[in-house]
């Protein structure tokens, strides 16, 4: 009887496993179902996201501008305007500078912004 | 054969106690994050809630009283222990299908286990009395095979074989489980049917297990 018992046991394993891999192939969904499903999902997802976020540092420090160079100091506008096309002649799109809605630059804008480039291109 | 239910390598968990002994605490990597993320869309969460159903009637033939919502725990807790670590998938040797599956298997198998080892009475549950006067009632109501009522494996195969009496490929399907066979080779190799018949005959399992499937989780309104 037990032997009969293991067997049926192990039988309607094999079976509902089978059966179960079938049934997830070929299923039946209700709305229901699937809204649950997008439910189950979306609070993963939403899991993840918070588990980002904490990974994230707490405050994010600013770093302030260093001076500008005594150098690009002494330059008249002409001159740093013809500075800055030579730069951008030279490395072309990859010396790249983005200002927030600014028509014009003053002139320490523009030192600032040379002096930025040289130092990522390791001149000046 | 190949016992293709010991899966502890490839979900990386403790066969004998199911759940992995946690040593070191589990901080997904961003790889893994973004491959349980690619990988756990809601198709994949509503098919394993179907593969969950026939496993939760298994769980229901050992006396626990389970329902639909019991294949859905059964879904959400393994993606969730997925996720804190407890059960440990590896993306690079298994897809988090493969290893979910294995972990709602294995999981529903513990609790079948559980409850064939516990049987308790709650209220509600049936007892020697309640039987009796549901049998009687049934008589009157509905048909008494269909009567709320703990079964156990050896009863479920017996209705499921009845239920497929007069297919001989099923039969002879069941007849290869019980002879040990495991997977589909093994039991091409014992029943000598050709793949064809075989596809046919698990596809009419298929239906007789999800109609007592359907049966054992449907809702009962209490009396």
């Amino acid at each position: 009887m037990k032997k009969t018992d293991d067997n049926d046991i192990r039988t309607l394993d094999i079976v509902t496993h089978e059966v179960g891999l079938l049934e997830m192939q070929d299923g039946r969904s209700t709305p229901d179902d699937r809204r649950w499903a997008n439910q189950v999902a979306g609070s993963m997802r939403a899991r993840i996201a918070e588990h980002r976020r904490s990974r994230l540092p707490k405050t994010v420090a600013i770093k302030k501008a260093g001076p500008i160079s005594e150098r690009l100091l002494a330059m008249p506008r002409a001159v740093l305007e013809a500075l800055f096309g030579s730069l951008v002649e030279q490395w072309g799109p990859q010396a790249q500078f983005a200002h927030r809605q600014l028509d014009t630059l003053s002139d320490n804008d523009l030192r600032r912004m040379i002096q930025t480039i040289e130092n990522h291109t390791n001149r000046g | 054969m190949k016992d293709a239910n010991t899966t502890a390598a490839e979900i990386g968990r403790d066969p004998d106690t199911e759940i992995e002994r946690i040593t070191e605490p589990f901080t997904p990597n961003d790889p893994w994050i973004a491959e349980f993320e690619k990988q756990l869309t809601p198709k994949l969460i509503d098919g394993l809630r179907n593969y969950a159903r026939p496993r939760a009637f298994a769980v229901a033939t050992a006396g626990r009283k389970v329902d639909d919502y019991y294949a859905r725990e059964l879904v959400q807790d393994a993606i969730g222990d997925t996720w804190t670590g407890l059960l440990r998938w590896d993306p690079k040797r298994c897809s988090l299908e493969f290893h979910l599956v294995r972990a709602i298997q294995s999981r529903a198998d513990k609790h079948r286990k559980h409850a064939r080892d516990n049987p308790h009475e709650a209220i509600g549950d049936e007892t020697g009395n309640s039987r009796i006067a549901e049998q009687d009632a049934s008589v009157l109501i509905a048909d008494p095979e269909h009567a709320v009522q703990r079964v156990h494996s050896r009863e479920t195969m017996a209705r499921i074989r009845a239920e497929a009496a007069g297919d001989r490929p099923v039969l002879r399907m069941l007849e290869a489980y019980d002879a040990g066979a495991q997977t589909k080779d093994d039991v091409l190799t014992f029943t000598k049917m050709k793949a064809r018949t075989y596809h046919n005959a698990h596809i009419r399992l298929k239906r007789i297990v999800r109609s007592l499937t359907d049966h054992q989780l449907a809702p009962r309104a209490r009396a």
